[in-house]
């Protein structure tokens, strides 16, 4: 089946036969965790850096943020059976799109953003494709953990 | 496999920061790939290869004591030692440098700041190596070649992983009233701008949240090791001054000088390298820092 994922939301699957997809990854960011041994996946769409800076739409909305969608998606696959050590992270986005004003740079600091998330629960980046001025489409094949990312009408296999 | 099977990786560099960070980095890999032991100098490195074994080395080149380089040419001069791997941890070096580290028989270099992919693209293969006792191949790849506001921004965002304080905007206004501000201005051949630092002896227990660090830490000392991992090393001072922000006159900071204290004041002037290019800058502020 295949399971849309929106704009700052995330979705999360154990059925071998599912494909998790999300579409126009501007400067926003798509994450997938992938735990092979138990065969659970997740996909997070988020939008901005960091939950600090709005508090209160944070707790509204937390998959609209690196930090509270990253700690919701891992927290949810952990309920499920995952473990976040063996965690297979990949990511796509945060790209420079053109109608951004410069001065914020929300691609490069949702980037940064995701990438200290990671270096403080201790999670490599297994692979990525971030950066250009395009959006991307990524796909996480549940069948075997495979990551996709369509750019400028190219598939790559992350 | 227990856990006394596993390789063992020796780091050697005087920042207990750097060494802190590449022992959590190695030891992100599930399940483990090697265990760990440490060094402050190259004489100290020196007598821990010779009490144990060790089958990869990373090694700062400026120590105090005995630096990098001494330490791997004692190396190479002995048969026992002279197979094991060495990783450089170092600042964008330039051709020559990379020619020297040749020479030395150095298998990679880690140029500073570094990510945890990066590490682990260097150590995997070594330790594979060294697991089927095959020598290292050299794996020195040519010098980075950045530009300045690319050298910055790495360095920026390196200091983001380890304190959140100075990049955070929604953080700055919480650091303590002891802090120390620093505001360079830059100008170099692509970029121009400003460079804040800032430290305080609550920095420690922020740095010590995400990696293994002493968590009361004098602000002095905590800017250093902000420098040595980020900026610092992506600039590199004139000959004879080491690495790390060179104030004018020279003594006031400067990397592995024990008596080495940051005290940066407005008016002072700052001398930096990045991509080989001199720049001179001034510190436009010094305060005791209560906010932007």
């Amino acid at each position: 089946m295949q399971l849309v994922v929106g704009v700052s939301d995330a979705k999360v699957s154990n059925g071998s036969g599912d494909v998790l997809m999300t579409y126009s990854l501007g400067s926003c960011i798509g994450v997938s965790l992938h735990d092979a041994k138990v065969g659970i996946g997740g996909l997070l769409h988020y939008q901005l850096p960091t939950s600090t800076a709005d508090p209160a739409r944070a707790a509204e909305k937390p998959l609209m943020y690196a930090d509270t969608g990253m700690t919701w998606l891992i927290e949810k696959m952990e309920s499920m059976g995952a473990s976040r050590r063996r965690m297979a992270v990949r990511m796509a986005g945060a790209a420079q799109m053109l109608d951004d004003a410069k001065i914020f740079d929300i691609g490069r600091r949702n980037h940064t953003a995701i990438r200290k998330f990671l270096w403080q629960q201790g999670m490599l980046i297994k692979g990525e494709h971030v950066g250009g001025a395009t959006p991307r489409t990524m796909s996480l094949h549940m069948n075997d953990g495979s990551v996709t990312v369509k750019y400028n009408s190219q598939i790559i296999a992350l | 496999m227990s856990d006394t099977h596993l390789p063992m990786v020796l780091i050697v560099d005087d920042s207990a920061t750097t060494r802190a960070m590449i022992k959590r980095i190695v030891g992100m890999a599930d399940p483990a790939i090697a265990r760990m032991c440490e060094a402050a100098n190259g004489a100290e490195g020196l007598k821990v290869l010779n009490e144990s074994h060790v089958d990869l080395v990373f090694a700062d080149l400026n120590m105090p004591v005995m630096d990098g380089f001494e330490m791997i040419a004692a190396m190479r001069a002995d048969p026992k030692l002279a197979p094991i791997p060495v990783v450089v941890i170092s600042a964008q070096p330039d051709q020559e440098q990379v020619d020297r580290l040749k020479r030395h028989g150095v298998a990679a270099y880690l140029p500073k700041p570094f990510t945890a992919e990066h590490v682990h693209r260097i150590v995997v293969p070594l330790l594979e190596k060294s697991a089927d006792r095959e020598e290292a191949t050299n794996e020195l790849g040519e010098p980075l070649n950045l530009s300045l506001a690319e050298a910055l921004t790495q360095a920026l965002e390196t200091m983001a992983f380890i304190s959140p304080e100075p990049v955070e905007d929604a953080a700055v206004p919480a650091m303590p009233a002891d802090s120390r501000l620093v505001r360079v201005h830059f100008k170099g051949r692509d970029a121009e701008g400003s460079l804040a630092l800032v430290a305080s002896p609550g920095l420690g227990a922020a740095m010590a949240s995400n990696i293994d660090v002493p968590e009361l830490m004098a602000a002095d000392d905590a800017l250093k090791e902000l420098a040595n991992i980020t900026c610092g090393l992506m600039l590199r001072m004139r000959p004879g001054g080491g690495i790390g922000f060179q104030l004018d006159p020279p003594q006031l900071f400067s990397y592995g000088n024990a008596s080495s204290k940051a005290v940066f004041k407005t008016g002072d002037a700052i001398t930096l390298a990045a991509d080989g290019e001199m720049i001179t800058a001034q510190v436009v502020a010094d305060s005791a820092f209560s906010g932007m």
